[in-house]
C-alpha cells in the first residue's frame, strides 16, 4: 500500500468513524460540533503526520459521544449493537489513527490481533454472559441487573484480561556474538 | 518497561471516563474506557511479540588507524536486523563521561526493517591518553503506537586506545633536531657521524636493512645474504623503564596523571637518543611485573616499535579507584601497612595487602624491574649500559633503590628522573601551616631518598609536570643530574 492510498483509507475511516459516532449518538448541536471537530483534528494530525494533534481530537470526539449517547444497558440488543457500532469500534479505530498518525507501514502481528479481538469480545459481551450463567445458576438472584451493576461487571472483566495479558515479563531480543556479527555484516555487504 | 507520556494521558483519559461512567450511571463512558485499555492492551501484546521475534547484531568499528588524546575518533555502528520484524528504536552508545562528542550523536533513532543493515557514525574526543571503553550500546525500543518502551543493553565492548597527544610527536621531533646527549664531536652530518661507527657483527638480512650494509662477500660464500650491524664508538646503550605503578596513574589537579607525562618524556627522549645513534630500549614496569618491552637497538623503524610499546601503558585511574591508589601511593614510603589497610575501600585492602605479603617475603624488593635489568645486562655483551627509571617512587620505590643497587654492582649507569608528586598536585590547595609541614616532611623523606641513590652511583633528577625533556636532557650533558 503506497503512502498516499493508506492516508486515503485512513482519512475515509476517520469519517466512517465519525458517521457512525453521530448515527448511534443523541445528533445535538453540541454533539455535531464536538464530534467534527474532533475528526478534523484526527485528519489534521494524520495529514500532517502529527501525533499529539490526532490524540486530542480523537479525545475531544469520544468525550463529546459518550456525553450524547445514553447506554443504561448492555444486556439488551439494541443498546449493545449501539455501543458496539456507535462508540466502541469508531473509538478503536479513531485511536488507531491517531497513534499511527506518524509511522510509515502499519505493524500488525496475527497472534496480538486475535488476542486482542477476543479480549474486546469478551469483554463487551461480558454483561450478557455474565446474565446467561447468573440466570442459569441463580435465577431468582439477577431478576433485574442494575446499569452500576454492569458497569462493575464491565470494569472487572476489562480489569482481570489486561492484567492477565500484560502481567508476564517481556522477552529479550536474541542479541548475537559481536564477532559473528561482523561476519555477517561483511556477507551482506558483499 | 516505561509507559510513555502519550500512553500516560491515555492511561489517564482512560480512568476519568472509567469514572465519568460511574458518576453519571451511563455505560457509554465505559464502553469507551473499554475501546481505550483495548488499544493498550494490544500495543502491550504487540510489543511483547515483536520483542520475542528480534534478532539483532550490533558491531562497532574504529575509523580511524591512531587515536590521539584530544582529537576526535571516529568510531561506525553497525545494525544487522536479522529477525522478520522491524525494528524501531533509539541507539545509543555509552560513553564513559572521560570522553565527549565531537562530531555526530552516539545517540540515533534508528528504524531497521527485516533483513536489513543500517549504521551511524559519530567520533568521541578521549580527553586522556589509555584506554578508553565503550560499554555497550543502549537500545530503547518503542511499541508501535509509541505507548511503552523499553531498554535493552546490548553488550558490543569496544576498547579504544588513544595515544598522547599529536603535540608530542612534533615535539619529539624537533627536541631531537636540537638536542643530543653528548658532544658527538665537530659536526653532526650524518656522512661524518658515520665515520664513527665500528663494526660489531653480523647478522641475517631483514627487510629493510640498508643495501650498503649487506655482506655482499657473505653471500658468495653461503648463498644468504647477512647484514654486518655497526656501533656507535663510545655510545651507551640505553634502556628507560617507565612507572606503570598505580600510584603514576592517578589524575594530578590538572586531570592528567603522571604516566601521561612521563610517556611523553620517555618518548622524546627515545627520539633524540635515536637521533644521535645511541641504541634506545623501553620498558614498562609496574609494581609487580614488567608490561611490555624492546630491548635497545638502532634498528630501522625502531622509534615506531617504541611508541607502540608506550601507547600500550596503561591509562589513567578514575576517581573510583583513587581512593586505593593514594594510600598505594604510601605503602613503600611508611611502615606499618597493615594499619593502613583497615581504613581503605576492600579493592585497596585487598590490593595493599597482596603487596605486603611479596615485600614480607623479600621478592616485592625490584620484582619486573630488576628481572627486566638483569635481562639486559645479560645480553649487553660487555657494553656498559644507561638505566633511565622514570618513576614518581611512590609504589615502586623499594624496586627503584634495588635497581640502584644491581646497576652499581654490574658497574653501569642509571638515572632516575624523579616525577615529584607533591609538584604535579601542588595548586590542589592554598599553603597552610599544616600544609607547608606536609610539604617540608614529604621533601625531607625525597631528600633521603636522593641521598641513597646518589650514595648507590645513580643520578638523581627531580621534575615537575612544566619540565620538559629538552630540560633533562640539558641537565644530564651538564652534569646537573
Amino acid at each position: 500500500m503506497t503512502p498516499r492510498t493508506r492516508l486515503t483509507v485512513s482519512c475515509a475511516l476517520a469519517i466512517l468513524s465519525a458517521v457512525a459516532m453521530l448515527a448511534f449518538s443523541k445528533a445535538t448541536f453540541g454533539t455535531l460540533i464536538g464530534v467534527l471537530a474532533g475528526d478534523i483534528l484526527v485528519i489534521a494530525g494524520l495529514l500532517n503526520k502529527y501525533t499529539p494533534a490526532a490524540v486530542f481530537g480523537l479525545l475531544v470526539a469520544a468525550a463529546s459521544t459518550g456525553a450524547s449517547t445514553d447506554i443504561s444497558t448492555l444486556a439488551a440488543t439494541s443498546t449493545l449493537v449501539t455501543a458496539t457500532f456507535g462508540l466502541f469500534l469508531p473509538v478503536i479505530a479513531l485511536t488507531w489513527l491517531a497513534l499511527t498518525a506518524e509511522d510509515e507501514e502499519i505493524r500488525v502481528g496475527r497472534r496480538p490481533s486475535i488476542v486482542t479481538s477476543a479480549y474486546a469480545v469478551i469483554s463487551v459481551l461480558s454483561v450478557p454472559i455474565a446474565m446467561a450463567v447468573g440466570r442459569a445458576f441463580i435465577p431468582a438472584l439477577i431478576a433485574r441487573t442494575s446499569t452500576m451493576t454492569e458497569i462493575a461487571i464491565v470494569m472487572f472483566v476489562a480489569a482481570i484480561g489486561a492484567i492477565i495479558l500484560t502481567s508476564g515479563t517481556l522477552l529479550v531480543p536474541k542479541i548475537e556474538d559481536e564477532e559473528e556479527a561482523a561476519l555477517d555484516i561483511e556477507e551482506s555487504e558483499a | 518497561m516505561r509507559t510513555s507520556p502519550l500512553g500516560k494521558l491515555l492511561m489517564v483519559s482512560c480512568i476519568s471516563f472509567a469514572f465519568a461512567g460511574i458518576l453519571f450511571m451511563n455505560l457509554s463512558w465505559v464502553v469507551i474506557a473499554l475501546a481505550l485499555t483495548c488499544m493498550f492492551v494490544n500495543s502491550r501484546v504487540t510489543f511483547g511479540w515483536e520483542i520475542g521475534r528480534m534478532r539483532l547484531k550490533v558491531t562497532h568499528a574504529i575509523l580511524d588507524k591512531m587515536i590521539f588524546a584530544n582529537e576526535p575518533a571516529s568510531i561506525r555502528v553497525d545494525v544487522l536486523n536479522k529477525g522478520s520484524v522491524a525494528i524501531k528504536g533509539v541507539f545509543e552508545d555509552v560513553i564513559k563521561p572521560e570522553a565527549e562528542i565531537a562530531a555526530g550523536d552516539s545517540r540515533v533513532e534508528l528504524t531497521v526493517p527485516p533483513s536489513t543493515k543500517a549504521s551511524f557514525n559519530y567520533s568521541f574526543v578521549p580527553k586522556l591518553r589509555g584506554k578508553h571503553e565503550i560499554t555497550g550500546t543502549k537500545l530503547e525500543l518503542k511499541d508501535k503506537f509509541g505507548l511503552l518502551s523499553e531498554d535493552v543493553a546490548i553488550p558490543s565492548r569496544l576498547i579504544v586506545t588513544a595515544h598522547t597527544r599529536r603535540e608530542s610527536f612534533d615535539v619529539a621531533r624537533r627536541i631531537a633536531g636540537k638536542e643530543h646527549f653528548e658532544y658527538s664531536g665537530a659536526t653532526r652530518a650524518p656522512a661524518r657521524a658515520l665515520r664513527e661507527f665500528e663494526f660489531e657483527g653480523i647478522r641475517e638480512y631483514v627487510a629493510g636493512d640498508r643495501g650498503r650494509d649487506i655482506h655482499w662477500k657473505a653471500l658468495s660464500k653461503t648463498g644468504e645474504l647477512m647484514t654486518k650491524t655497526y656501533k656507535k664508538e663510545g655510545a651507551l646503550q640505553t634502556m628507560i623503564f617507565v612507572d606503570c605503578g598505580r600510584s603514576m596513574r592517578l589524575i594530578d589537579v590538572d586531570g592528567k596523571p603522571k604516566i601521561d607525562h612521563a610517556v611523553d618524556l620517555t618518548m622524546q627522549m627515545s627520539k633524540v637518543l635515536l637521533s644521535s645513534y645511541h641504541q634506545v630500549g623501553v620498558a614498562l614496569f609496574d609494581e609487580v611485573s614488567v608490561l611490555r618491552e624492546c630491548v635497545p637497538t638502532l634498528a630501522r623503524h625502531h622509534f615506531d616499535e617504541i611508541v607502540k610499546i608506550l601507547r600500550e601503558a596503561p591509562g589513567f585511574l578514575t576517581s573510583n579507584h583513587a581512593a586505593s591508589g593514594n594510600q598505594i601511593s604510601k605503602v613503600a614510603a611508611t611502615p606499618g601497612v597493615a594499619q593502613m589497610t583497615s581504613n581503605h575501600t576492600k579493592e585497596g585492602g585487598d590490593f595493599l595487602s597482596a603487596v605486603q605479603q611479596l615485600r614480607a617475603d623479600g621478592k616485592g624488593r625490584g620484582i619486573g624491574l630488576e628481572r627486566a635489568m638483569r635481562g639486559i645486562v645479560s645480553r649487553r655483551k660487555g657494553q656498559e649500559i644507561l638505566f633511565i627509571i622514570v618513576s614518581d617512587l611512590g609504589s615502586s620505590r623499594d624496586a627503584v633503590l634495588t635497581a640502584a643497587k644491581l646497576a652499581e654492582k654490574t658497574g653501569d649507569q642509571m638515572l632516575v628522573i624523579h616525577t615529584y608528586d607533591d609538584w604535579y598536585s601542588a595548586l590542589r590547595k592554598s599553603v597552610d601551616v599544616g600544609e607547608a609541614e606536609r610539604l617540608y616532611g614529604n621533601m625531607a623523606e625525597c631528600l633521603k631518598v636522593e641521598g641513597r641513590l646518589r650514595g648507590l652511583g645513580s643520578s638523581y633528577l627531580r621534575i615537575g609536570p612544566a619540565d620538559t625533556a629538552a630540560y633533562i636532557i640539558r641537565s644530564v650533558r651538564r652534569g646537573l643530574a
